[in-house]
């Protein structure tokens, strides 16, 4: 499956873009910060609304903070949110999903109705809710979008399981004596790796979209720490005499989000199981 | 059918039961209180200690905050049910239904414009590149799809404000006064679903072409408008309902970024207020409401794919 | 007598990712007003592309590379789409194989039924109306006037069928294709719609040809036979002495491995082997891996379709050892 799924992915140019994208983008955010002259909150009084310039390249804000450090700080806290909150996801969708899946019965029922339920809800409102109550943060805001986003990933994991449950190798393992644990972490996880990969993959840009719509509302990271929402809140006020505060942040996120649907496009492509 | 319909009702009303017991409960784990918050923002905590456990009390009692819990809960339900609920307390000269009825207006204006648009432009895109599959324009509108899906409407609105505002000087960057005002927030809205929408209908369109009866048709001596516009769109435009609910749900999440970054007065707006003021009866009404909104229009176009596929109709 | 239909090395091939299918390579027979043939073969020999390709039906990947299909002074391939449009349900009606899919199931029968009289502007939409409640009558529906504004999901496989049969037949063809017109249904309800195909094409007068790969339903049903294998006609016959003696290895092995045609048979002797990979055939006659009489010659070339009684032609080079009744 690996082979097959990396032979088919090489060939797709736009997943292989975003990938490499997304590789550097991850190193910009993670080592990015260490090598940058300036910090997010670094006040320079003399570069107060400037445009860019050699001395700052994407230009300054109203506090002559520089907008390169601010906006590769906004790609750190996105990446944070993002992978915390997808490592939430996993194992309450892997967990749940499996639970529901392997044991069925009452069990199964009462959790997909409960899944049912959350899926109904917009999770938008609910990380809102959380956050207005947990306070702002980096870390709450992982942990309410955590909280919200397992629904999809549960009910894939519940219909790969119930579909692998009953494939001969599963049964043969139980007659040879498997123990549950055995069975579900040797036979059938393996088997849902690439569909978790898959909704995994889209969940990333998924969850920097939520994050920054939060501190576009300003229930997002707390200032000064910069946020593409909030940075693009900010910009906007002053739209129409210093638009590059706008047009930055906002090129920047889109070509950020744009990397991970190519590699997830990519991946799911990969993974798909109708063609060969 | 009515079956059916009395079965998601019920699922509706537990869903809704479900998420106002959570928000009542989560509201009420709260650490910080508006009462707080309203004292530190007015400078009170040096005050007058008597004075100020005074007003506390008062405005307790004022909004029911005194009772013990189960009770707040039955009446804070009880006010929804009688469209009854009291004053908010960011705005307390108003009541939260008279918010509401003057907000919620606006965001759906907003809403089903946008809908209107994507629909508008997504379905002839959507049979164009099903028609003319595998040609630049299947690609080209694919292309567009899946940007349209990867960048979120309050991106898509920077760089229409950018355009429209700083580069045309056409229209202005907020507000809601006049019809100008509902263009940019529209498009952005808008444009975010004509992706999916055109997807979906170009994998419905392609799937439908691929029928028995569309063969059949042809065989007859259909006309291209007669087997494609006649049998083929008209089948795969039912299912294309059912991608309306999740688009509609969508677009009423996606209201409240935009009117709050084009200062539109519509229950987002006020959404965003009362969670960033910990405005909390404002904040749980808003909540269920938007939930019970986006629900009704999921069972809405339930509804109107059972009236539009003669199988289920007539079951 | 002038022919009514006269196909000429027709050829369909399919493009695929790796490689080219030929489904159809170059088949040519004609027929008469109001003559009926059938088509046999086993699926995948190219009986049914090769009819569809008459209709242009053929969806790409497939394309028609080759060939002419003389109907009426026209070519039928060389037809641009509006003319071609206009033969399709006016002049050759078709019935498709899987009447549960081939109608379409969100549109009543009713509109279905005149939907190719209005488009061939035939009739007002009321003379229409008339004139598919006599046709649902004709083809063995109860109550037409009512079942007229039902939706096929209504209606049984076989009494789909029947409006199938009364959709082909709307617009008074000249020719009636009909693609395995029984392979879906029940077995008792397939006498029913093999018998009203009968009678409508005599009553009609319409040339028919039925494609099918069961000789019984061919031997009941038509004058004429051609048998297909691996994209090419290997032999056609008048029904009667084909049924007697067949030329080509591949009729008699066919013939045999189908229950009770014509005399009483004990025994049913499958083909050995499976028809071949069309995306890579066996060189020569692709029949010889099956064929008991093949030899190496059989590997080397291609034999050609020639006649070897007056009206009766076969492709094999082994013809002397296949003329006795030793495989009839």
């Amino acid at each position: 499956m690996w082979v097959r799924a990396w032979n088919k992915f090489k060939r797709n140019k736009l997943a292989v873009f975003g990938a490499v994208f997304v590789t550097l983008l991850m190193l910009t955010a993670f080592v990015g910060p260490y090598l940058l002259p300036y910090g997010y909150d670094q006040i320079d009084y003399t570069a107060v609304y400037q445009g860019p310039s050699v001395k700052h390249i994407f230009g300054a804000d109203e506090l002559g903070r520089d907008l390169f450090s601010r906006l590769v700080y906004s790609l750190r806290t996105a990446m944070i949110v993002a992978f915390g909150s997808e490592a939430i996801t996993l194992v309450a969708g892997v967990a749940i999903g499996a639970i529901a899946g392997y044991i069925g019965g009452r069990t199964d029922n009462l959790l997909m109705r409960f899944t049912d339920i959350m899926f109904a809800f917009p999770s938008f409102l609910f990380n809102v809710m959380l956050i207005a109550v947990m306070g702002r943060g980096l870390f709450t805001i992982f942990v309410a979008i955590g909280l919200t986003s397992w629904v999809g990933l549960a009910r894939l994991v519940r219909a790969e399981v119930l579909k692998i449950k009953s494939r001969e190798y599963v049964e043969a393992g139980h007659a040879m004596g498997a123990s549950n644990w055995d069975i579900v972490t040797r036979y059938i996880l393996p088997n849902v790796t690439g569909p978790i990969i898959v909704t995994m993959s889209f969940g990333v840009p998924g969850a920097m979209m939520t994050e920054s719509a939060l501190s576009l509302i300003g229930m997002g990271v707390a200032p000064p720490a910069p946020s593409f929402g909030a940075l693009i809140t900010a910009g906007q006020r002053f739209v129409l005499s210093y638009p590059h505060m706008l047009l930055w942040p906002a090129l920047v996120f889109a070509f950020t989000l744009l990397s991970f649907t190519w590699l997830g496009d990519g991946l799911r492509d990969a993974f798909d199981p109708r063609d060969n | 059918m009515l079956r059916f319909l009395a079965k998601r009702l019920g699922f509706m009303l537990i869903a809704l039961i479900f998420v106002s017991l959570l928000t009542f409960t989560l509201m009420h784990m709260a650490p910080g209180s508006f009462l707080d918050a309203k004292r530190i923002s007015s400078g009170d905590v040096s005050g007058d200690e008597q004075a100020s456990i005074d007003v506390i009390a008062e405005m307790e009692k004022r909004y029911g905050l005194d009772q013990p819990l189960w009770k707040q809960y039955l009446m804070y339900m009880e006010g929804m049910v009688a469209w009854n609920m009291g004053p908010s307390f960011q705005f307390p000269q108003m009541s939260i239904e008279e918010i509401i009825a003057r907000a919620f207006p606006v965001s759906v204006t907003l809403a089903v414009l946008s809908v209107a648009l994507s629909v508008v432009i997504a379905v002839p895109l959507g049979i164009l590149a099903a028609v003319r599959q595998n040609t630049w324009w299947d690609y080209g509108a694919m292309f567009l799809s899946m940007i349209g899906n990867s960048i979120p409407a309050y991106v898509l609105a920077v760089f229409l404000m950018l355009l429209f505002s700083l580069k045309l000087h056409w229209l202005p960057t907020a507000g809601w006064t006049e019809p100008k005002h509902v263009i940019m927030p529209v498009l952005a809205l808008g444009l975010g679903s004509v992706g999916g929408i055109a997807r979906y209908m170009r994998t419905s369109l392609v799937e439908a072409l691929r029928q028995d009866y569309i063969a059949a048709a042809w065989a007859k001596g259909g006309t291209f408008n007669k087997v494609v516009l006649g049998h083929a769109l008209r089948n795969s435009l039912i299912p294309l309902v059912t991608v309306l609910g999740p688009q509609l749900a969508r677009l009423m999440v996606g209201t409240v970024f935009i009117e709050s970054m084009f200062r539109i007065p519509g229950l987002g707006q006020y959404f965003t207020l009362a969670a960033n003021t910990r405005d909390f009866p404002l904040l749980m009404t808003s909540t269920v409401f938007f939930a019970f909104v986006i629900m009704g229009m999921n069972l809405i176009v339930d509804i109107a794919y059972g009236f539009l596929d003669p199988r289920i109709r007539f079951e | 007598m002038t022919k009514l239909l006269e196909v000429k090395d027709l050829k369909t091939y399919f493009q695929r990712p790796d490689g080219v299918v030929k489904a159809v390579d170059g088949i040519s027979y004609s027929l008469e007003p109001g003559e009926t043939m059938a088509i046999v073969g086993e699926s995948g020999s190219g009986k049914s592309v090769s009819v569809k390709s008459l209709m242009r039906l053929i969806r790409p990947p497939g394309r028609i590379v080759n060939g002419q299909a003389l109907f009426g002074g026209r070519d039928l391939l060389a037809l641009s789409s509006r003319e071609i449009q206009k033969v399709r349900g006016r002049e050759i009606g078709m019935v498709f194989q899987d009447p549960m899919s081939s109608l379409n199931p969100t549109l009543t029968i009713g509109r279905q039924i005149m939907e190719p009289m209005l488009w061939h502007g035939l009739h007002s939409r009321k003379d229409a109306r008339t004139r598919a409640i006599e046709l649902l009558e004709l083809v063995g529906i109860p109550s037409p006037e009512q079942r007229l504004s039902e939706y096929p999901f209504q209606f049984s496989g076989g009494m789909r069928q029947r409006v199938m049969i009364a959709m082909a037949i709307a617009c008074k063809p000249k020719l009636l294709i009909a693609d395995e017109p029984t392979t879906a249904l029940d077995v008792t309800v397939q006498a029913q719609i093999l018998d009203l195909l009968r009678n409508m094409q005599k009553e009609l007068g319409m040339a028919t040809i039925l494609i099918t790969h069961d000789f019984g339903v061919a031997a009941e049903f038509s004058q004429r036979v051609a048998v297909m294998y691996a994209g090419r006609i290997v032999e056609t016959s008048p029904m009667r002495p084909f049924l007697k003696q067949q030329h080509h290895p591949y009729s008699s092995g066919l013939l045999r491995s189908t229950p009770e045609v014509g005399r009483a048979k004990t025994t049913l002797e499958p083909i050995p082997g499976s028809p071949p990979n069309m995306m890579d055939p066996p060189p020569g006659c692709p029949f010889h891996p099956r064929c008991p009489l093949a030899d190496e010659s059989c590997k080397a070339s291609l034999p050609p379709l020639v006649e070897v009684e007056p009206e009766r032609m076969a492709a094999c080079l082994k013809l002397n050892q296949t003329g006795g009744k030793a495989h009839g």
